[in-house]
Parts: structure tokens; C-alpha cells; sequence
């Protein structure tokens, strides 16, 4: 039977051929160099296959530059491309490549045509950009709509000569949903991270320094801001619009205006941060519901809390409110009582005693105005605020049915600070 | 120094016979007892915390009663002994004026050290029936306590010395003890607090306020106890304060020192040029 064995042998040999076709990708991916040439790049792109990498020796190389393979890109030491300001410096279309280690610059100035460091497009799956330094783009990195892109460990600054809103982003986000964007050095350029309409992203361990708002979150629901540093912004964490946010483990330090915004923000978690010395609010709720602040500290600002349009069914308790000019300004005429399961808060210009030690304080806390001002400016007149007379003069006041025209109290103030975790 | 001494014991003896000391140690012992009670009924998590709480109460009921009894006790001590025309007699006797100043005062500060002494061991007693596992830190404000309050008791009759001095009839001198009674006590934290809300912290500055509180002896016996022992400024709510005021422990203490001594010393000058 010649022919069956024939036809056997036949297809054991197509197959094989066919396993080492679909393999010769993996087999051969290899290291291409290029040089400062210009117009190597795009050579060597051309003639590379899915799964190369490209590797960018020292010095100049000019942009702007497409990647739409799935290469891999890795700079020596001091490789830079150059956008020459033309356009985008580089722009990506293909899913999974990886940029690692260059130096952008110089991307086109137009904002209305959204020219970046970085610009990613919306097949550029999977993306990741690594150990960076990107310098005087207009927005740095745009990943816009890719899916789960990871930027880690870049430096990204900004431009500093246009007037803040000619400025681009840092690293902006439009529908990239599954982002993760980590370990970034932000300074510059208008905000730090601005992310839209996406979702379940994760923004963790950067560090922001002279931009306007480290993170602005607009229309992105479900992602995670975990440990941050906002220093020397105007403000830390602008969350608008957004639900379902889980903010832990931020610091906002000397921002100007506010540490925490948040804008009709719904159902978000905001546990350990610290808000320190900013020079306006710590923390700015503005007709956000349902959200939990829990052992959060804001020290040293001119206002603890602003809170105010309406906000409702938010439970903020356990956290430490320690020496800002005015404790509390609340703007609305219900009664709102700031504690859960008999725990409230602290607040350092509380004069109460404890003398049933259990840790919160025998009367409620009720933040005032005058008197918050006042115990801000001299700490030592808590001692004037608890002395017989004036304690006669408070329990009198007391026995005397409230006539408040609503406002925040805490029923169970607690007798010292709450600890957060890493201190 | 003998004459100082025989002066004293006078006034001691006097004192006793008048039975006002004994109605004083009465009402302190009661008042301290009482609070002893009340502050066991709370048990809150440890019942070690009963001294804690009560060195609080103690601390804000001595501020009103240790000045009263003191006042009441030294307010009449020159002017009393000029209408009755003791005061002539004595002088008669080799001392010189400021002797029987310092003998009096002597004797004064001897009877009320008995009453207080006598009210903190009946509290000392109590707690040691209902409280356990007292630390050394809480009997350390204890004592602490115990021995600012013959200061401040020092202090009011050193006062109750000046008043004596200056007026020339009992009557003034009861109402101006009233008066000085209720000026440290009340009227003075009243209008310190009041004037630093009203002006919202312009004018005065942090550390001249400090100055102005604690100039007050009852409000510089306030601080030394209240924020002084960590044990106790928990439960005033006063833990942040004490490390923000600043003031080394003994500057409370030194004030009333100060305080105890420029009284006496004016009226002694006072009554040395006093015509009788």
C-alpha cells in the first residue's frame, strides 16, 4: 500500500513544517540596533517583525516615530527621541509594545490635537511604558483607550512656559479602562494624572509636585488611588464625578488649595490619607453621598472640612482633626452627627473630659466657629474652656433645648488620636 | 525665732478654739469623700483609673474651696484684732510688727495644712479600699496635688493678709475677701475667655496669653495638675495641650511660690508704717 503511507508521511511533514512556521516568531525574535541616523528608525521598524526589540543607542534620534508593530524598544543610556515639536513623538498603534528606558521630548504644542510625549491609540493594548523620562511634551503620556496599559516608573515633566491651562497633562486617560499607572515622578505641566471616562484603573505610589491637580478624576468609576504624594499642587485629589472610588494611603502636604475635592463623588472609601499644612481646605465634599472617611488625619489647614451642597448619608468617623483654624464649616441646616457604632472622631480643640474612661469624651463636640478660632490660636485655652466658671456657664447653656439652625456634632468624640497604619 | 514660734502657736490655739477649722475640715472631708464615691460608681475599663479621676474632680473642687476657707480664715487677722483691740496689746511685747505678721501667718497656714491633710488621707483611705492596682505615676499626682493645694491655700491666706491689712473695718474686709474670691475664681477665666473671643486672637499673642493664664494661681494650679501627669491630662482632655504650652513643670509651681510670697511681704510693709 504505497499510497496511504505516502499520504502519512505526507502530512506528519505539514505539520511539522506548519509548527515550525507558527513558531518562527518565538525562534526568531530578535535585537535590532539603530542608530542616531535619521530615518533609521523607521527603517529598521519597517523591516522588524511582532516580538523584535529595537534598540536605540545613546544620543539623538529624530521623532516623530510610529510604532504600529508589536515591538519591543529599549534605549541606551541617554537615547533620546525628539519630536522636533512637530506632532506626537511617538505615537503607538499596535498592542503589546513596550517602551522602556528613553528619553522623550519636544512633542508639538497644538493641545485641540491632543500632541503628546506618548500618545497611545485605542487598539495599543496591553502597552508598557517603563522607566521613561519624558520632558517638555504637551501632555506627556495619553493612553487613549487602550485596554490595561501600565505606566510605571517614569519621570514626567511637564511644560513650564505656557499659562497653566495651555499646558498638557502629565499622563491623561480617556476610556483606557484596567490601567495601571505606578511609581511615577510627576512635576509640571498642567495636572498630574487626568483620567475620563474609564474604568477600574489603579493610580499608585506617584509623586506630584507643581501641577495644578496631582490626580483629576472625572467620570471613572471603580478604580483605586493607593499611596500617593501630592506636595506643593494646587490640589491633591480633584475625584469629580466619580463612584465607587477606594482612596487609601494618600498624603497631600502644602497643596494650595484643597487636599481632597470631592465633586458629586458617590460611594467611595477614603481611609488613611493624611492631609497636612495646605494652605486653604483639607478636604472639600461638595454634594457627594454615601462615602466613607475613616481614619483619615487633616492637620494644619485654614479649614478642616468644607462640606457642604446637600451631601448626604456619608459616615465620617475616626479620623483626626488636629489644629486647623476652623475646624468644621458646614453650609446646610440639617443635623448631622459625624459617628459610627459610638466612635467619632478627634478633634484637638476638644475640652471635654473623660471621666468615665473609655476612651470618648463625656459630652458631644460641637465644632464652632469663634471658639475653634480661638483654641487655634492659643492651645492653652482649653484649660480656660474647661475652668468651673465657664463650665457652669456651658452647662447651664446646655440644660436649655437647642435652638441651632442644624449643623455637624459628633456624639462620641474620641480622647486621642486615631494611629494610621505606617506611623 | 521663738517669738515667731509663740506667735504661731497662738494663733493656733485660736484657731481651734474658734471650731470655724473644724466646720472647714468637716466640709472638706465630706466633699472629698463624696467625690471618691462617685468616681468609683463609673468603672469604665480599669478600676485603677478611680485615683485618676478622682485627682480631676479633686482639682477643680479644690480651685473653689481652698481659697474660700482660706480667705474666710486670714481675711480678719489684723482688722479683726484692731476692733477688738487685741492688736495694741500685742504690740506692746518686744517684737517687731512684721514678727506677728509672719507668726499668724504661720499659724494660719498650720490649721488649714491639718484640714486639707486630714480630707486627702480620708480620700487616700477611701481609694485604697475600692481601687486596685493603683501605679506609682498616679500616686505621684496624688501627692502632687496634695502639696500644691497648701500651696494654693498658702497663697489665699498670704491675700487674706493683704486685704486685713489695708481695710479699716471687718466689714470691708469680708467683702473684699468675697470680692478677691470671686475675682480669681470665676470673674478672671470669664473675662480672659471673653476678651480673647471677642477680639478672635488679634492683640494678644500666644505667648502673652500664656502669660496671662498662668499668672492667674488658680489657673497656674490648674495646669500643673491637669496637664502636668500624663495619667490625668488623658482624662482632662488635656494630653495635646501639655505638650503645647511649652512650660517646664515647675513654672505653674514657681508663679504661686511668687504669689504666697509678694502678698505677705506688702502687707508686712504695709503694716509697718500702718498708723493704730
Amino acid at each position: 500500500m504505497h499510497l496511504p503511507r505516502n499520504n502519512i508521511f505526507f502530512i506528519v511533514i505539514l505539520i511539522l513544517t506548519i509548527c515550525i512556521i507558527c513558531n518562527e516568531r518565538k525562534i526568531s525574535a530578535e535585537v535590532l540596533n539603530v542608530k542616531t541616523i535619521p530615518g533609521s528608525f523607521d527603517t529598521i521598524l519597517a523591516k522588524a517583525k511582532p516580538g523584535d526589540t529595537l534598540k536605540l543607542e545613546s544620543g539623538y534620534h529624530q521623532g516623530p516615530i510610529l510604532i504600529d508593530k508589536s515591538v519591543t524598544i529599549i534605549g541606551e543610556p541617554n537615547a533620546i527621541i525628539d519630536g522636533q515639536k512637530k506632532e506626537n513623538t511617538i505615537t503607538i498603534t499596535a498592542p503589546d509594545v513596550v517602551l522602556r528606558g528613553l528619553k522623550i521630548i519636544n512633542s508639538g504644542q497644538n493641545l485641540s490635537k491632543q500632541h503628546s510625549g506618548i500618545f497611545v491609540d485605542k487598539n495599543a493594548h496591553r502597552v508598557v511604558i517603563e522607566n521613561n523620562f519624558l520632558e517638555n511634551n504637551l501632555i506627556s503620556i495619553y493612553l487613549w483607550g487602550p485596554k490595561d496599559g501600565l505606566v510605571r516608573n517614569n519621570r514626567v515633566y511637564g511644560l513650564s512656559n505656557l499659562r497653566l491651562n495651555e499646558r498638557g497633562n502629565g499622563i491623561q486617560l480617556w476610556r483606557s479602562h484596567g490601567s495601571i499607572v505606578e511609581k511615577n515622578e510627576i512635576r509640571y505641566g498642567r495636572d498630574g494624572i487626568y483620567v475620563t471616562t474609564s474604568k477600574n484603573n489603579i493610580f499608585r505610589n506617584n509623586t506630584f509636585e507643581k501641577t495644578r491637580f496631582a490626580i483629576h478624576y472625572m467620570y471613572t468609576n471603580d478604580s483605586k488611588i493607593i499611596g500617593n504624594i501630592s506636595r506643593g499642587n494646587h490640589i491633591g485629589y480633584a475625584l469629580m464625578y466619580s463612584n465607587g472610588l477606594s482612596i487609601l494611603d494618600n498624603k497631600s502636604i502644602n497643596d494650595r488649595d484643597h487636599g481632597i475635592a470631592l465633586n458629586y463623588n458617590n460611594e467611595s472609601v477614603l481611609e488613611h490619607n493624611i492631609i497636612y499644612n495646605n494652605a486653604n481646605k483639607c478636604i472639600f465634599i461638595y454634594n457627594s453621598n454615601k462615602n466613607t472617611f475613616r481614619y483619615n488625619h487633616f492637620e494644619g489647614c485654614a479649614i478642616g472640612v468644607h462640606f457642604t451642597a446637600g451631601s448626604e448619608r456619608n459616615n465620617i468617623y475616626e479620623n483626626n482633626f488636629i489644629d486647623n483654624i476652623n475646624q468644621v464649616k458646614y453650609v446646610g441646616t440639617r443635623h448631622l452627627n459625624w459617628s459610627k457604632n459610638n466612635k467619632g472622631n478627634y478633634w484637638s480643640d476638644n475640652p471635654a473630659f473623660d471621666l468615665d474612661r473609655n476612651g470618648i469624651s463625656d459630652t458631644a463636640y460641637r465644632p464652632n466657629d469663634m471658639i475653634d478660632h480661638v483654641m487655634w490660636k492659643y492651645p492653652s485655652s482649653k484649660l480656660l474652656l474647661n475652668a468651673p466658671a465657664v463650665q457652669m456657664l456651658r452647662w447651664a447653656q446646655s440644660t436649655f433645648p437647642a435652638i441651632y439652625p442644624g449643623g455637624v456634632y459628633d456624639s462620641a468624640p474620641l480622647m486621642i488620636p486615631v494611629v494610621l497604619n505606617e506611623e | 525665732m521663738n517669738i515667731i514660734f509663740t506667735i504661731a502657736k497662738k494663733e493656733f490655739q485660736d484657731g481651734l478654739r474658734n471650731r470655724w477649722i473644724l466646720l472647714a475640715t468637716l466640709l472638706f472631708v465630706i466633699l472629698t469623700l463624696s467625690l471618691v464615691f462617685l468616681g468609683s460608681a463609673p468603672v469604665g475599663e480599669v478600676s485603677a483609673g478611680l485615683l485618676s479621676i478622682t485627682i480631676v474632680s479633686l482639682t477643680t473642687l479644690a480651685v473653689f474651696i481652698i481659697p474660700l476657707i482660706s480667705l474666710i480664715l486670714s481675711y480678719n487677722a489684723i482688722v479683726g484684732e484692731v476692733e477688738r483691740q487685741t492688736l495694741i496689746l500685742t504690740l506692746t511685747l518686744p517684737l517687731k510688727r512684721w514678727h506677728l505678721i509672719l507668726g499668724k501667718f504661720f499659724g494660719h497656714i498650720t490649721l488649714i495644712t491639718i484640714a486639707i491633710t486630714i480630707g486627702f488621707c480620708a480620700a487616700f483611705i477611701l481609694i485604697l479600699i475600692l481601687g486596685n492596682n493603683i501605679e506609682i505615676n498616679e500616686w505621684k499626682a496624688f501627692v502632687a496635688l496634695f502639696i500644691t493645694s497648701i500651696f494654693l491655700s498658702a497663697v489665699f491666706i498670704s491675700i487674706g493678709y493683704l486685704i486685713s491689712v489695708i481695710v479699716r473695718r471687718q466689714e470691708t474686709a469680708a467683702i473684699m475677701a468675697v470680692g478677691v474670691w470671686l475675682f480669681f475664681v470665676l470673674l478672671y477665666d470669664m473675662g480672659l475667655l471673653s476678651t480673647i473671643i471677642f477680639f478672635q486672637g488679634k492683640f494678644i499673642n500666644t505667648e502673652v496669653f500664656n502669660f496671662l493664664l498662668i499668672s492667674n494661681p488658680t489657673d497656674a494650679f490648674r495646669i500643673f495638675n491637669l496637664t502636668g501627669f500624663d495619667s490625668v491630662s488623658v482624662l482632662s482632655g488635656m494630653n495635646t495641650v501639655a505638650s503645647k504650652i511649652n512650660l517646664p513643670l515647675y513654672a505653674p509651681v514657681g508663679i504661686i511660690i511668687l504669689w504666697i510670697i509678694f502678698p505677705l511681704v506688702i502687707a508686712m510693709e504695709i503694716f509697718e508704717k500702718k498708723e493704730l
